[in-house]
């Protein structure tokens, strides 16, 4: 997947992402995120989320953005395809993702995410690139 | 970064107390486990959590110690309740993610030539696997009996029987649950999922006891060689993963207010009495219900799927529990820290509760003996059954090992199984295996973990846990 890194954690599984903005590391993380969970991408839009968030600094956006497509995932069992719509204005996140429902007959689904973890977790921009390391419990 | 360990004993190693730490993290392990131990993470974590406020004697981790988040993956932290904290990454998102031991009247021939036919009834009635969903529908008011309840509600909705009840950890109910304090998030998820085993290690096992250490106790345990036995993994599933990702939130934030310095984020926490702590006490033993409630209908259908399987009635079979222990869970207990009884806040992430002999938590028939502590191995080896003692008590806060421990990641373990068909090889052992995902069956091969017996050792060899007896899988369910 390009311009993610897949990290090897004894129990768990992580991520390593940089892209050129942070709508788009926002948006990659998720698509990484999604292909743990279901490694073939999937390509019908037939479901539609809006996502609306505020957090108290860039690393929960980030958690909380993931960790609430995980829950749609969960509850509705949402498989994202394509790219998210994003904007964020400051620690606010305001989204548009499409998907669809899990078909059994046609998505093979390996794992399923417990949550996104904070450890060793971070947000950051470093030369005109932002980057960011995710350990998922799994 | 490589830690310098002190040897303590043959059994026991420290890491110094240095820089923030507030007390040595200690890791019992055999001199010949160091160096996977030391390969990982962990021992930084158990050390990040020597540096947590109130911290009581050492920040232990146990043999099976592996790379978590937060908190290392069996470790043991206990904390003053006056200037102490509660920490929900010391419980981890598997609230009363635990083990339960089932004994049956059957013995290893009586259901030769019949395992495949019990691991397919196990399956076809067990829901497992990602995005499983219960038979067990829940208007909002039962869900909340389930949230204060625990297998109490099971037991009297008719998913088993009331002596079933007295051979679980907190009897199968834990106090001072709120189910107000959990979030619609984690009830939404609660809801479709209680009765469902799960994925990645979550397993049930039909074993049999293949020796018997101790025969003694493992007699007053109602166990005897080659008798068909069943293990059951789960835990509190989405709903417990949701509690505990709500409260790391609230904690950063309390942790920010309260003035905590964090090594790691993840360990975020509160004061054990102040308000955002007791919240998450609440919160956290409704999720432990949900588990306790889960593992006890798992139970109900383990017992009817024997039924059907063998056309055997329920005398025949006579599936009881033997007992049924936690490994993710944070409790508030008496234990004598400097020759005085004190109250403290016990968090055990991978750990199991291993009390000696005598004390008042352990059933009154097995309280001459010790606790009953089930530690699952992998799939392809043994489980062994363990009691606690009364070293454990002034040693560990009354607390041992919980499992083989992963040796290897997910995605190397992948790699080994490429090209070659596990469920053949567990065959060829002897271990018939129905799975929902390849990708699972990979990630849980028996070469991905430790071998169990080496950490049982281990904890036997510190005489934190007396050894029982050992079991050998002959068919497994896997989500």
């Amino acid at each position: 997947m390009k311009n993610v890194t897949f990290l090897d954690h004894t129990a768990d599984t992580g991520i390593l992402v940089h892209e050129d903005s942070l709508e788009s590391l926002f948006s990659t993380s998720a698509k990484a995120m999604f292909h743990i969970i279901c490694p073939r991408e999937n390509h019908n839009n037939t479901v539609q989320h809006s996502i609306t968030m505020t957090a108290p600094d860039i690393e929960q956006l980030m958690v909380n953005w993931l960790s609430e497509l995980n829950f749609l995932f969960q509850t509705e069992q949402f498989l994202l395809s394509g790219i998210p719509e994003i904007t964020i204005d400051g620690l606010s996140l305001q989204a548009r993702v499409s998907g669809e429902k899990v078909d059994f007959n046609k998505h093979d689904i390996e794992v399923e995410i417990k949550a996104v973890t904070y450890y060793k977790l971070y947000v950051k921009k470093t030369d005109n690139k932002w980057g960011t390391q995710i350990i998922f419990d799994i | 970064m490589q830690e310098k360990l002190k040897k303590i004993n043959d059994f026991l190693f420290e890491i110094p107390k240095t820089g923030k730490m507030n007390v040595p993290a200690r890791i019992y392990a055999t001199e010949n486990m160091l160096p996977d131990i030391l390969r990982d993470n962990a021992p930084e974590q158990a050390r990040n959590v020597a540096c947590l406020p109130g911290i009581v004697n050492y920040s232990f981790a146990m043999p099976d110690m592996h790379w978590g988040y937060g908190f290392p993956i069996g470790g043991v932290a206990a904390f003053d309740m006056e200037d102490g904290v509660i920490s929900p990454g010391g419980v981890g998102y598997d609230i009363n993610c635990g083990v339960r031991l089932l004994r049956t009247d059957l013995s290893r021939k009586d259901i030769q030539g019949k395992i495949t036919h019990i691991v397919d009834r196990l399956f076809s009635s067990i829901p497992s696997g990602v995005g499983s969903t219960g038979p067990v529908k829940l208007s909002p008011a039962e869900e909340n009996k389930v949230l204060k309840d625990g297998a109490h509600w099971a037991v009297a909705n008719g998913y088993g029987y009331k002596e079933d009840l007295d051979k679980i950890e907190e009897t199968g109910r834990m106090p001072g649950a709120v189910p107000d304090y959990v979030s619609d998030h984690a009830l939404k998820r609660g809801k479709a999922q209680l009765g469902t085993l799960g994925s990645g290690n979550h397993f049930v096992e039909v074993g049999y006891v293949e020796q018997v250490f101790d025969e003694k106790i493992a007699a007053r345990l109602g166990l005897f060689k080659d008798q068909v036995t069943v293990i059951v993994h789960t835990g509190s599933r989405g709903l417990g993963h949701q509690i505990c990702d709500d409260f790391i939130k609230v904690m950063l934030a309390a942790a920010n207010k309260y003035g905590i310095y964090l090594p790691d984020r993840q360990l975020c926490c509160a004061p054990v009495t102040s308000p955002e702590g007791q919240r998450y006490l609440g919160a956290m033993a409704a999720g432990v219900n949900f588990a306790f409630c889960n593992r006890q209908l798992i139970t109900h259908w383990t017992r009817e799927a024997f039924m059907r399987a063998l056309g055997a009635g329920p005398k025949t079979v006579n599936m009881q529990v033997v007992y049924e222990v936690a490994h993710n869970i944070a409790k508030i207990e008496e234990h004598k820290v400097n020759g005085k009884n004190k109250k403290l806040c016990v968090h055990r992430k991978g750990a199991t509760r291993a009390f000696g002999p005598g004390h008042p938590a352990v059933p009154e028939s097995y309280r001459d003996i010790g606790q009953p502590v089930l530690i699952p191995g992998d799939m392809g080896r043994y489980s062994y059954v363990l009691v606690g003692t009364e070293n454990a008590m002034r040693e560990t806060f009354g607390s041992t090992c919980h499992g083989a421990g992963r040796l290897m990641s997910r995605k190397k373990a992948k790699k080994n199984a490429q090209g070659r068909s596990l469920f053949k090889e567990l065959q060829d052992k002897g271990v018939y295996v129905k799975a929902s995902s390849k990708a699972t069956m990979a990630e849980e091969m028996p070469e991905a973990y430790k071998n169990v017996a080496n950490v049982v050792d281990a904890v036997a060899g510190a005489g934190i846990s007396k050894i029982v007896a050992r079991l050998k899988p002959m068919g497994v369910i896997k989500g």
